[in-house]
């Protein structure tokens, strides 16, 4: 535990030391930025305030350029030129901030110098080392002030009056001047160091948050993979839940499409048993009117079986009147040959009568008469016998024929009677059937109408199911946008 | 590049600037040519010269950028000398030149500083007088009309600021001390050579 501590310590130490020196160097290189636009601003300005203080020098009437012009585009351009250079291509380097503070201060003078040594002008020197100290580098400050003060007392050893105006003083003058610089960089270079102290603790804490951000990290790291663990199972979850879902949407839409069909089939059920219950009543009346009919016609079975039970006695009363007729015909029939014999007998004698009137003349002429009036009678009662004895044959043809159709005009009531009998155990048991039929028929229709109360149960629930189905639609959808 | 070849640069840099910044020193110092004046206020002179007081002649060139900055200490130098002395600034102005080219800003700012005299001065007869040949030249003839300083009252070409001649002057009039009678002066020439060549 102790040697990860001490571990953790030295590497928080130099991850310090890193980003200490990272800031650092972004200090530098956003330095030397900004100055590598100040040289060229400067530059620009110099060249205008040559211009426009003074941009001819004369000779009585005859002017030229003055100095200071070419002074500010020549000189300026090579006190601006190397630092640019630097602060391009090598910024951060240490050089290049030497370099620009010394750049930064030979603008100063040379400004000052172009400016007719106006009093505002010397700001730019302290106003200079402001921005120099941008750098946090008391070294750069120490720069700009050997810079200032070389130049300063180079030029007071050279040209003595041109600073101070008193040669005598020249020597030790400029240090009053480098002064006042050392004064403002004495706190420009505390304020650099506080600074730098401030930038060291900004990485100390940086590179300390870093060290905890960094074990954080791991666990997060560890948390994070527990996490696509996780995530994968959770993944595999959610294909397993989707490929469930895709089939509850299968089923729901098949359950849509079944409970449509059910629906319509519930409400074609529903519609044909009403129909059926309608009929089931029809025939249950029918059946009840069937009954009512077959109770009808077995009492009329019974009477017709009654009917022909009299029609065949009456045949057989029938039969035997006839057949005493025939009796009657025949022995009338020899009755007739009694009295056809006789009428024969009656004309032969007759015929002798007339033969023996005719033979006694005149005084058979009476008796001819009677005798022809008696051939006439016997002609005619012999022609009244064979018309009766037609009549009786017809009488006895008619009498046979009637006995043979009362005959079977008795079997054929005796017929009816057993087919009436028939009829009516028929009609008692189609009767009996056609009850039950009935009776079964009050049963179907209870059931019919049990069966409409469930097609339309079935109808409404198969309605309730497809509402239940599409209400159910966004949520699986849903459900399966999530599993994907 | 390597890093020799940037400490090249670097000194070549150094010495091209330290060379070009010389250059422009050198010509800020370098004094023009002084004065030839007279020891006794010039009889011939146009101008009249204050009685019982120290009159102080100050020979500029309008046009010269380094004219403004003897102008300028002038102004302190009054200040400093409490109006003990009458001044008068000679605007040297080429013969035959328009009116404009002398009465210029500088004019206006030299017009006014109080106690100040301005006088164009054609075709630079009073600054031959004076013996003057550099703009910011300066005379002071004392009460009596006797010849006190003669030279420029800037530390260099066109530079304000403490300089010698300012000092002398100050310490004559102000203060009454001994103090050197001559001074650099530094600014344009006022081309009186190049007019006794003309003539």
């Amino acid at each position: 535990m102790t040697t990860t501590h001490q571990a953790d310590h030295a590497a928080t130490a130099a991850r310090t030391e890193v980003l200490f020196d990272e800031a650092q160097r972004a200090v530098w290189r956003r330095t030397d930025r900004l100055f590598a636009w100040l040289m060229g601003a400067q530059w620009i300005a110099g060249i205008g305030v040559a211009l426009v203080v003074s941009p001819r020098t004369w000779l009585g009437a005859d002017s030229s350029v003055h100095l200071h012009v070419w002074a500010a585009v020549l000189l300026g351009g090579a006190i601006t030129g190397l630092p640019v250079y630097l602060a391009i291509t090598r910024s951060g380097w240490n050089g290049t901030r030497h370099v620009i503070a010394a750049a930064q201060m030979l603008w100063a003078g040379l400004l000052i110098h172009l400016t007719g040594g106006r009093i505002e002008s010397h700001f730019h020197i302290f106003g200079s080392l402001a921005l120099i100290a941008f750098y946090r580098d008391w070294r750069v400050l120490l720069t700009a002030t050997v810079v200032t003060a070389a130049d300063h007392f180079l030029r007071g050893v050279a040209w003595p009056q041109s600073l101070y105006g008193v040669a005598a003083e020249s020597t030790w003058r400029w240090t009053e001047h480098a002064f006042w610089v050392v004064f403002e960089n004495a706190f420009l270079a505390m304020a650099s160091l506080q600074a730098v102290q401030e930038m060291r603790n900004t990485a100390a804490r940086q590179a300390e948050l870093e060290t905890v951000n960094h074990a954080i990290d791991q666990q997060v790291q560890a948390r994070t993979r527990e996490l696509s663990e996780r995530g994968a199972e959770l993944t595999t979850s959610n294909h397993e839940l989707d490929s469930i879902v895709r089939k509850l949407q299968a089923m729901q839409e098949e359950l849509m499409r079944s409970g449509k069909t059910v629906a319509v089939a519930a409400e074609e059920h529903q519609r044909s048993t009403v129909r059926q219950s309608t009929a089931v009543e029809q025939t249950r009346q029918t059946m009840q009117s069937l009954a009512a009919a077959s109770s009808r016609i077995a009492s009329l079975a019974q009477e017709v079986a009654g009917h022909a039970a009299q029609s065949r006695s009456a045949s057989q009363a029938l039969g035997d009147r006839t057949r005493e007729l025939i009796d009657a015909s025949s022995r009338m029939g020899t009755l007739l040959e009694s009295v056809k014999e006789i009428a024969t007998k009656s004309e032969l004698l007759a015929l002798n009568a007339a033969l023996e009137g005719a033979r006694s003349g005149e005084a058979g002429r009476g008796f001819s008469l009677v005798a022809a009036q008696m051939q006439r009678l016997a002609e005619s009662v012999a022609a009244s016998v064979r018309d009766i004895q037609l009549l009786l044959d017809e009488v006895r043809r008619a009498g046979q024929a009637g006995a043979v159709a009362i005959e079977q005009s008795s079997t054929t009531a005796e017929a009816t009677a057993e087919r009436a009998e028939q009829i009516r155990l028929t009609t008692q048991q189609q009767q009996a059937g056609v009850e039950q039929i009935h009776a079964a028929m009050g049963d179907l229709a209870a059931s019919v109408a049990e069966t409409v109360q469930t097609s339309t149960a079935i109808a409404a629930s198969a309605a309730e199911l497809r509402t239940m189905a599409l209400d159910a639609e966004p949520g699986a959808n849903g459900r399966t946008a999530r599993a994907a | 590049m390597t890093s020799r070849a940037v400490g090249a640069l670097i000194a070549a840099w150094i010495a091209v600037v330290g060379g070009g910044l010389g250059v422009v020193w050198h010509h800020a110092n370098r004094p023009g040519v002084a004065a030839e004046a007279p020891t006794s206020w010039p009889a011939d002179s146009g101008i009249v010269r204050a009685e019982g007081r120290p009159t102080l002649v100050m020979l500029v060139h309008p046009q010269c950028a380094c004219s403004r900055a003897s102008v300028d200490e002038l102004a302190g130098l009054l200040l400093d000398v409490g109006g003990r002395a009458d001044a008068i600034v000679l605007f040297w102005a080429p013969e035959g030149a328009e009116e404009g080219w002398a009465r210029n800003d500088l004019w206006a700012s030299a017009s006014a500083i109080p106690g100040v005299r301005t006088v164009v001065d054609a075709g630079g007869r009073e600054a031959a007088r004076f013996g003057a040949h550099t703009s910011g030249q300066t005379v002071l003839y004392d009460a009596g009309g006797r010849l006190r300083f003669a030279g420029g009252i800037t530390g260099s070409r066109g530079h304000r600021g403490d300089n010698a001649g300012r000092d002398a002057v100050a310490a004559i009039v102000g203060r009454g001390e001994p103090a050197p009678a001559s001074a650099l002066v530094f600014g344009c020439d006022l081309g009186r050579a190049q007019g006794m060549e003309s003539r």
